[in-house]
């Protein structure tokens, strides 16, 4: 029987209304991403607010050498030196009692091996590899003076190197370029997930409150299936039209958006993957969802199901060290792995036309392969109300003609 | 002759190689309460779903006739209310009602009027915009059947639709299944009251373990059985029991004071009966009857499944 239209559009609007005025779908798209922006963000503000306060270093130089080059080394941070003489002892109690932050203590032995003392009012205050990487410059300076080197030499010496990477087609390094299509396609990833776990619960609901047999007398499973995966799919694009609109315009604040020089090229082939991607694993947990009896099953079944397609997210390290690698380039042409692996390799590195062209083809394919199959699981779990259906039970709505 | 609009020949469902439906066949003709009857697990709601489409046939035919032509199955222009019920717990009533009616093809606006109407009839009218979950189980019952009517079916599927009704609301739906029939439109009611079916339908189709086991109208059904139900209440007994024990063709004899009641094979013939058991006793009255349905369809079901009908 041919699908109808008209059924299709019906459910795609009843189940985009019903889930768009759902608790679930606005915490999802609302709070959770401030509550990721919070946690993500606040501790590294708060960190970086503590770490550029002031602290009143006392140097005591026992020396009388290091002098000039650490008021040098330490001009412009937030360690303000101060040079001062007397007992260790004293010097310390009054650092104790709050007329300095620290006390750094250098004496003879110390231009030799290096090690010198720190006594701080309160340990937290100070980072300890912070300083030593500060100090260390100036006892290098140091050192290479008593040999006899001239500062001009000196200078040579400790000229930075700098590398600047560009492709041989002309193309040049830009981290934000690879960086923002990446999280783009995390976020079209995350959100596929979400709405793959609310219409699992759809499915479950509709199963468990047995309204799928009125349903199914006026529709086909089908026609059923594909209203559900179209609306799910229209709120996973409405979720991800709201982040980006929102990240964009709080980043806008902060970032010369103009300035990244965003390769759309990448973002425009990141669509197939996630159009394809999507249907396949909404198939997939449509039809999973349709073989379990209850929502508790359900979500360890959409923890199994997830995994499969996430697996790639969990070996992205290697991906994206070698994005062109044989290792990104094989989980590239399972279909099951091709969207989150391209997807990633995308903001890694520049791929190939041909593979983008070959792995969508396998995707397409194996996305009309899998609905099929879906939907015979779909149809012949459907009305098995009181038990889950059994991995033969599943195989045989596979393989026969029949459900 | 009658008009028919649904033909089932030969239906066979079978689950792995269990038959829930074995080789039935029966015709609904237009205009009339069909009763589908069967003990629990005898296969009514699986035949009734492969009839619907949701499920599809081992072998046979399901036929309908829409405009007095052969045709596939037209959803839209059937009603169903399965025996498995449910509705959108979560949902408007008014919303789920539209929605449901838009899947049969009526806009959303003649839909809402419709419903709208329902609900006044069924004294739901101030639930219109209330989430199901805040209705009781009763008032949920009214609002499944008016989703299975609102788009003006001509062929009614009705499944169990009285179980879990208090007696008000039976009658209500009896009157309601009775209005439907009225305003023209097929009804196929499976039930396990007897008394109802009895009241309601025009003819009954009876299947137990998936087999046909009676079909006609309840005249037919009634003449065919091959028992009646006789009580003779007497005076004075001078042997008719022991006349009555000693004969082949009687059986659930039972005596109760100056009262006994039996079931009577036809093959014994009533005029040679009333004539003996007329000198063994003073009789005051006879009754001799055709069996209930609720008689039939235990005789027909056979004894372990006696209690399943009421």
């Amino acid at each position: 029987m041919p699908m109808k239209r008209a059924n299709v559009a019906s459910v795609f609007k009843w189940e985009f209304r019903k889930h768009i005025r759902s608790p679930l779908f606005l915490i999802f798209t609302f709070l959770v991403p401030a509550i990721m922006a919070i946690t993500g963000f606040l501790p590294g503000f708060i960190i970086e607010r503590m770490s550029v306060a002031e602290k009143a270093l006392w140097v005591l130089d026992e020396t009388g050498q290091m002098v000039e080059i650490l008021d040098a080394a330490l001009e412009d941070t937030k360690f303000k030196a101060e040079f001062v003489e007397g007992d260790v002892e004293d010097l310390t109690a009054q650092v104790s009692e709050g007329a300095a932050d620290g006390l750094l203590h250098i004496v003879p032995a110390s231009l030799e091996t290096g090690e010198m003392n720190l006594y701080v009012r309160d340990i937290r205050d100070f980072s300890r590899s912070e300083l030593e990487q500060l100090l260390q410059p100036a006892f290098t300076q140091y050192r290479l003076g008593v040999t006899g080197i001239s500062p001009q030499e000196f200078t040579f010496i400790l000229a930075p190197i700098s590398v600047r990477m560009s492709s041989v087609s002309g193309e040049e390094e830009n981290v934000l370029s690879f960086i923002i299509p990446f999280f783009a396609g995390m976020i079209l990833f995350v959100s596929v997930l979400f709405s793959g776990q609310i219409l699992m619960q759809s499915v479950i609901k509709e199963k468990r409150n047995r309204i799928v047999e009125i349903l199914l007398s006026s529709l086909s499973a089908l026609e059923l299936l594909a209203g559900k995966i179209l609306a799910f799919g229209a709120l996973a694009l409405l979720q991800i039209a709201i982040w980006i609109g929102v990240g964009a315009t709080v980043a806008s604040r902060f970032v010369d958006l103009s300035a990244i020089g965003l390769d759309y090229t990448q973002l425009l082939y990141a669509l197939p993957y996630f159009f394809l991607g999507y249907l396949l694993l909404a198939t997939l947990f449509a039809a999973v969802a349709a073989t379990m009896k209850d929502a508790e099953s359900g979500s360890q079944a959409h923890g199994l199901v997830i995994m499969i397609p996430m697996l790639p997210l969990f070996l992205s390290a290697p991906i994206m060290m070698a994005p062109n690698g044989v290792f990104a380039r094989v989980l590239s042409f399972i279909p099951v792995f091709t969207p989150a692996a391209m997807l990633m390799r995308l903001g890694a590195a520049s791929i190939p036309l041909w593979e983008v062209v070959a792995t969508s083809l396998i995707l397409l394919v194996a996305t009309v392969f899998f609905l099929k199959l879906g939907a015979r699981v779909y149809q012949g779990s459907l009305l098995k109300f009181d038990s889950a259906a059994s991995i033969k039970e599943i195989l045989g709505m596979l393989t026969k003609e029949q459900l | 002759m009658p008009e028919t609009m649904l033909e089932v020949r030969n239906l066979s469902r079978y689950y792995n190689s269990f038959p829930a439906v074995d080789d039935i066949s029966f015709a609904v003709h237009k205009h009339e309460i069909m009763g589908f009857l069967g003990p629990n697990g005898a296969g009514k709601t699986t035949a009734i779903r492969v009839i619907l489409g949701i499920l599809p046939p081992s072998s046979g035919s399901v036929q309908f006739f829409w405009d007095g032509v052969p045709g596939p199955l037209d959803k839209q222009r059937v009603g169903y209310l399965p025996e498995e019920r449910g509705l959108y717990d979560d949902a408007r009533v008014l919303d789920s009602l539209v929605y449901l009616a838009a899947l049969k093809g009526v806009s959303p606006a003649q839909a809402r009027e419709r419903a709208l109407r329902w609900l006044e009839t069924m004294d739901l009218g101030a639930y219109a915009h209330h989430k199901l979950e805040k209705l009781s189980k009763g008032m949920q019952q009214k609002v499944q059947f008016i989703a299975t009517v609102l788009h003006q079916p001509e062929l009614v599927v009705l499944d169990e639709p009285f179980s879990g009704l208090d007696p008000i609301n039976q009658d209500l739906f009896k009157n309601l299944i009775l209005e439907l029939r009225n305003q023209g439109s097929t009804v196929l009611l499976s039930a396990h009251q007897m008394n109802v079916v009895q009241e309601l339908c025009d003819r009954i189709f009876l299947i137990n373990k998936g087999k046909p086991v009676l079909y006609g109208t309840l005249e037919e059904i009634r003449d065919q059985h091959p028992e009646n139900i006789v009580e003779i209440r007497y005076a004075e007994e001078k042997g008719l029991l022991e006349y009555l024990r000693s004969l082949e063709h009687v059986r659930e004899l039972h005596s109760n004071g100056n009262a006994v009641q039996l079931k009577l094979n036809t093959a014994v013939d009533p005029n040679s009966f009333l004539e003996q058991a007329g000198r063994l006793c003073t009789v005051k009255s006879i009754k001799i009857e055709k069996p209930s349905l609720h008689e039939i369809f235990i005789h027909a079901v056979g004894g372990e499944n006696a209690n399943e009908a009421s």
